[in-house]
Parts: structure tokens; C-alpha cells; sequence
């Protein structure tokens, strides 16, 4: 007897959101016109550029099993490393030390800690995450610091670049770089190894340990140039910028497909997840539904997206698929 | 065996790292923590909750107090809430364990609150609140609370103030879009509601509509005025629940190259709010003068704590707002000023 399974079981793990994403444009640009408008189009990508850069850093830290909690804080440390630079060196300089000296210093502490020393890393990075907002705390005393950005880091966050906005430009080049390295290079299979079964992965000589180290410190670089285009975006720097944003970076990356056990996920999922909740909250506003209201249509959706998934997964594991790795 | 001693070599690297790291954090707080400045005889320790310390100007309200509390010989006990009603409630209770003498509370809820502030009122603590009551009244606020101050207050005064600035430099009118906050805080509700009731009394002034900043931040406001934006054509201001918001909402008002078209403006006149009144970005802000606010807490505590007659802390003083624009900036003493002149 053989059992006939529905085609969309074979779908990639994304395939959920992305219909999601599809029926609510559909309904949004039936319903108010001007949700398909150029502006909005341009304000949806705008606003979902910069959890997006995070959702990609994050995607490698839970594909080895980990989390990085730290990027909300790290992104605000970032900012505040820019605006102390930035009257003392060209723009272009500022941008790639505050970017170099993020990625060393959390992407050391947080990386040594997790792959030197085997903490674990929600424990690890919640610490980093309180750690580097305190500093930003104590070194701005709590105040935003009013910056002139300058076109460069201007176009980092909120510009364009020709006729294209600038942090979609940063976006596409980021996401096509991680999926080649994830796709194509040893380092990127390591990563899938060491999620999806540590052990196996260590007898098959691979160094678990650098693996993990290095996507905590490719996290605090993406990380570290999302605080670059946050200055860019708003020509200042809070030190409670990012607050509480890891946590929906985290959903972003999970509505993707990218499986918190590790070992499954990609970036094409995260760039879709993260993309379908800034739309959501975007076609929301614009229908007018009040912000208590939006909480809960977005938590609905969330459900709705996770069970479609659910659904996917029970079929796939009868007859397993290869789409969700790059 | 030789791989066992490995792990034990290994894991006794890691508890020892780990050991030294937490050494190192503690030793850098204890030497960064606040010490009594003096010897003098300190009559008590009064303890003061804020709702979250990382806040420019709950902190200007916090330092207020304490250089009045010291001026009168008390020591200053402050606990940070984060933004969590239970951690504020756990901070109370940590505040009657410690036994302070009086207590300065800026609830997060002042529901939920109140058996704790009871349980402390039992054990003859004094309790004098911040914004305890959200109403216009000048009466003592509710029980336990002795006095209260409400910054920005009267409500409906601050309400009419902003309308009629809008109708002054809208002479034509317009169309004005309202930024609040995205959960529900009940004084900042209470305004929102009297701004659209006065709007609605000016002729040419129309509201269009409120967004909400649902991350209370300035990255909160751009996103809600970019939608906005999108939704709300014609807009001629945006006015905002605080600084932040504004600063925000000025960024999508620039991104969409309408500077010259919509006014935006603030409230609370936070650092951050001067240098962009200074710069022509934002229109307005209104200055809640915190360090008055701070003074007049500790005045209250100190009154209460020294036997005076009722009638001298059992009542709410309102802090009013003060305007300042573009032309007007330049008079604005910052609240750091303000603070280092308390005493002298």
C-alpha cells in the first residue's frame, strides 16, 4: 500500500509565512490601496531592514542549538561606540571601527565563553545583553546623543543608493553572502553539523567549539552594523535603543523555519519571517486597528504560521525533504 | 583515565574563569556603588522606587529629591523597578525590610500597589507617591498615599496650552495626528483624551487620527508616523506623547521630505529635545520641570517625617509645564543646572 502525500509537504519550511505574506498583501492592497504604494512599500523594507541584518547574525546561532539575546543591547552599544567616533575620524572609518571593535569585543567575550569555555548560551548572552546595555546606560547617563550621520551612515539606514533604498541594498548583500557561506563553504555545513548533533559532529573532527565561537562573533557584527544603520535611520543614538528586540528577531528567525534545536533553518526563512511581521504591524496601522488590537491579530498570525508549519512537518517526517538547509 | 582528568583539568579552567569573571563585575560595582558622603547624624533612610532609573527625567526627579533628603540629613535608598510591577512590589517590601523611614513611590500601577504601600503605612512608614492619582484635583491623594506631586499638571491646562500653540502657528489650521504610547499608562491616556477633546473645540483644527509608538522609543515613533504617514495625507502636525516619540516621528517627517509642511512636537523637554529645538527640528516641547517635581517629594517627606501639621503634606502639588521653541530655547536652564543649584 502506498501512502500519497500532499505536495506541499516537500515545501521549504518558509512556505507557510510566505503564503501568509502573499494572502496579506492581497488583502491589504484590495483594502487600502495605498498599502501598495511606493512610500509604504520603501517604509516596510526600511523598518525591516535592521531586525532583518540581526534575524541573519541570529540564524547562525541557533543553527548551531545556540541563541544570542545580546543583540537589542549590543545594537544600542554600537550606536553609542559610533557617537563617540564620529567627531574624531571620517565617517567611513567610524562606521568600520565601531563595526571591528563590536565584533571583538562582544563577538570575544561572547564567542570565548560559549565556544572555549561550554556555557550555555542563553545564559551567556543574557548576561552580555544587561552588560552592554549597562554601558550604554552609564556612558550616555541615559541620554540620546544627537548625531549629524553624515550621507554615508545615512545611507547605511535610511538613504538610497541610486533608486534603491539603502539598507535593502545592505540587506541583499548580507542575506546572498550568508547563504553562500552557508550553502557553499565547509564553515557553513560545520554549522548545520554542530546543530544538528554536536557529538557526531566532534567525531567527525570537526572543531565545535571555533564553529560555535565564530557565529557569536559573525552575530555581534551583524549586530554591531545594525547599530550603524540605526544611527543612520534616526541621526541619533539611545542607549535604549533595541530594547526587547531581540525577542522578536528570535520570532522572526523561528517563522522562518530555522528550528531552535539547532541544525535546520536558513536565511531565505529568516529574511521572510522577520519581513512578514514588519508587514503585519505596517498593514495594521495603516487599517487603523488600534495597537492592543494589533497584539493580538499578530499573535494569531504567529499561531497560524507555526501550525501551518506543524502541519508541514508531520508530513515531511514521513517522507523526508532536503529544502531546509541553504 | 586520561581523558576524565582532561574534562576535570578543563571544567575546573572553566569554574575558575567564570569565578574570576564574577569577581571582577563585583569588585567593579562595590567600587562604583554610592557611599555616605558624610559622618554627620543621619536622621533615617528614606527609600525611593523608581519605575525605571534609565530615564533621564525619572532620574532628574530622583536626584532632586535626594540632594533635599540630604540637605535635611536622610540618606537615600533608591531601587530601580524595570519597568515590573512585581519587582517594584518586591522593591517596597525591601524598602520595609531595610526599614526606611519614608518611601517616595512613582507607581508603575498604583493598583496593584496599594497592599504593599498598606503593609508599609502599617509599619508607620511615611508614603508620598508621584503621580499616585490621575485626576486634576489638588486634594491628598488616595490612601496610603500622605501627599503626592503630579508632574505636568493640571492635565486639562497642559491639554489647552498645546491646542492653542497649534492654533497659533496653524492660523489657516490643519489637519493633527496624534502619537501615543502603544499600553496603556493612565496619565498619559488622560492627556490624550483632553488634547482630542480641546482639539475638537478649535474650528480650523481638525484630529485626524492616533498612532501608536509601541516600543517607547524613537525608533517607535518613526515607525508609527512612516505609517502614518502613508495612511494620514495633508498632515499638518504631529504631536507626540514625549521627546523621543518626536524625535522619531521628526525622522519620518524628514525621510518623506516634508520638514516645511508638518510641525512636530514633543513634551517633557528632554536633553535630547534641546539640541533638536536648538537645530529648528522639532517645533515644541514642553518642559515638566522634574527637578521641581523631585524638590517638592522631598519637601513633602520631610514634612511629614518632622511632625508638621497635616495640612503641609497631606495634599497634591502639580508641577506645571513650561513651553519652549526655537525663539525661547536659549532661556531653558538645563535640569543638571538645576540640580547642582539645589542648596546654594
Amino acid at each position: 500500500m502506498s501512502l500519497k502525500l500532499p505536495r506541499w509537504s516537500s515545501l521549504p519550511a518558509w512556505s507557510g509565512v510566505l503564503l501568509l505574506e502573499v494572502l496579506l498583501f492581497i488583502f491589504m492592497a484590495i483594502s487600502q490601496p495605498e498599502f501598495v504604494s511606493a512610500g509604504n512599500l520603501s517604509n516596510i523594507v526600511r523598518s525591516a531592514a535592521i531586525p532583518i541584518v540581526l534575524g541573519i547574525g541570529m540564524t547562525y546561532t541557533i543553527l548551531t542549538a545556540g541563541i544570542d539575546l545580546s543583540v537589542g543591547s549590543v545594537l544600542a552599544f554600537s550606536g553609542i561606540l559610533l557617537s563617540g567616533m564620529i567627531d574624531h575620524m571620517p565617517r567611513y572609518a567610524a562606521v568600520v571601527v565601531t563595526i571591528a571593535l563590536v565584533t571583538l569585543i562582544v563577538g570575544g567575550i561572547n564567542g570565548t565563553l560559549i565556544g572555549r569555555f561550554g556555557l550555555n548560551s542563553f545564559v551567556v548572552t543574557l548576561g552580555s545583553l544587561g552588560i552592554f546595555r549597562g554601558i550604554s546606560y552609564l556612558v550616555t547617563n541615559g541620554t540620546t546623543q544627537n548625531i549629524d550621520a553624515g550621507p554615508l551612515i545615512r545611507a547605511l539606514g535610511d538613504g538610497n543608493v541610486g533608486p534603491v533604498p539603502g539598507p535593502l541594498l545592505v540587506v541583499i548583500v548580507l542575506a546572498a553572502i550568508s547563504i553562500f557561506v552557508l550553502r557553499s563553504t565547509f564553515f557553513g555545513r560545520d554549522v548545520y553539523a554542530v546543530g544538528g548533533n554536536e557529538f557526531a559532529a566532534q567525531l567527525a573532527g570537526i572543531y565545535t567549539g571555533r564553529v560555535k565561537m565564530n557565529v557569536y562573533v559573525i552575530s555581534a557584527a551583524c549586530a554591531g552594523l545594525a547599530g550603524v544603520m540605526q544611527v543612520g535611520r534616526l541621526d541619533s543614538a539611545a542607549p535604549t535603543a533595541g530594547a526587547g528586540l531581540e525577542l522578536a528577531v528570535v520570532a522572526g528567525v523561528l517563522l522562518g523555519g530555522t528550528r531552535l534545536s539547532g541544525g535546520v533553518g536558513s536565511i531565505t526563512g529568516t529574511v521572510i519571517g522577520v519581513l512578514f511581521l514588519q508587514t503585519v504591524s505596517n498593514s495594521l496601522t495603516i487599517q487603523g486597528v488600534s495597537s492592543y488590537w494589533q497584539q493580538i491579530v499578530t499573535g494569531v498570525l504567529l499561531g497560524a504560521a507555526v501550525l501551518f508549519d506543524r502541519i508541514r512537518l508531520e508530513l515531511s517526517s514521513r517522507a523526508p525533504s532536503r529544502k531546509d538547509k541553504e | 583515565m586520561k581523558a576524565s582528568n582532561k574534562a576535570t583539568k578543563l571544567s575546573r579552567r572553566r569554574v575558575v574563569g567564570v569565578a574570576a569573571l564574577a569577581a571582577v563585575s563585583l569588585l567593579l560595582a562595590g567600587c562604583s556603588s554610592s557611599k555616605s558622603d558624610s559622618a554627620a547624624e543621619v536622621k533615617g533612610v528614606v527609600g525611593f522606587s523608581y519605575p525605571i532609573e534609565a530615564n533621564t527625567y525619572l532620574k532628574a526627579i530622583g536626584l532632586a529629591a535626594q540632594a533635599e533628603l540630604k540637605l535635611a540629613g536622610y540618606d537615600f535608598y533608591p531601587l530601580d523597578a524595570q519597568l515590573d510591577g512585581n519587582k517594584q512590589i518586591s522593591d517596597v517590601e525591601a524598602m520595609i525590610t531595610k526599614g526606611v523611614v519614608a518611601m517616595i513611590i512613582y507607581p508603575l500601577d498604583s493598583n496593584g500597589l496599594k497592599p504593599a504601600l498598606d503593609k508599609a503605612a502599617a509599619a508607620g512608614i511615611k508614603v508620598i507617591t508621584m503621580n499616585y492619582s490621575v485626576d486634576d484635583s489638588t486634594m491628598a491623594p488616595p490612601s496610603p498615599s500622605l501627599g503626592q506631586v503630579q508632574d505636568a499638571f493640571p492635565q486639562r491646562a497642559l491639554a489647552k496650552e498645546r491646542v492653542a500653540w497649534l492654533a497659533k502657528v496653524l492660523p489657516s489650521g490643519g489637519n493633527v495626528l496624534y502619537v501615543g504610547l502603544g499600553f496603556p499608562v493612565a496619565a498619559l491616556e488622560a492627556h490624550a483624551n483632553m488634547f482630542k477633546e480641546e482639539i475638537g473645540s478649535v474650528k480650523n483644527l481638525k484630529y485626524v487620527g492616533r498612532v501608536d509608538n509601541k516600543t517607547d522609543d524613537s525608533e517607535g515613533g518613526r515607525q508609527a508616523v512612516d505609517q502614518a504617514l502613508v495612511k494620514y495625507k495633508n498632515l499638518s502636525a504631529i504631536v507626540a506623547y514625549n521627546d523621543p516619540t518626536a524625535l522619531g516621528a521628526f525622522a519620518a517627517v524628514r525621510a518623506a521630505g516634508l520638514t516645511d509642511k508638518i510641525k512636530v512636537i514633543g513634551l517633557q523637554m528632554q536633553p535630547e529635545a534641546v539640541t533638536s529645538l536648538q537645530n529648528g527640528e522639532i517645533s515644541g516641547s514642553w518642559d515638566y520641570n522634574p527637578v521641581e517635581s523631585g524638590q517638592s517629594l522631598a519637601k513633602l517627606t520631610i514634612s511629614a517625617l518632622s511632625g508638621e501639621p497635616e495640612a503641609n503634606y497631606k495634599k497634591t502639588i502639580q508641577t506645571p509645564a513650561t513651553f519652549y521653541d526655537q525663539a525661547s530655547v536659549a532661556g531653558f536652564v538645563s535640569w543638571d543646572d538645576r540640580l547642582a543649584k539645589i542648596g546654594k
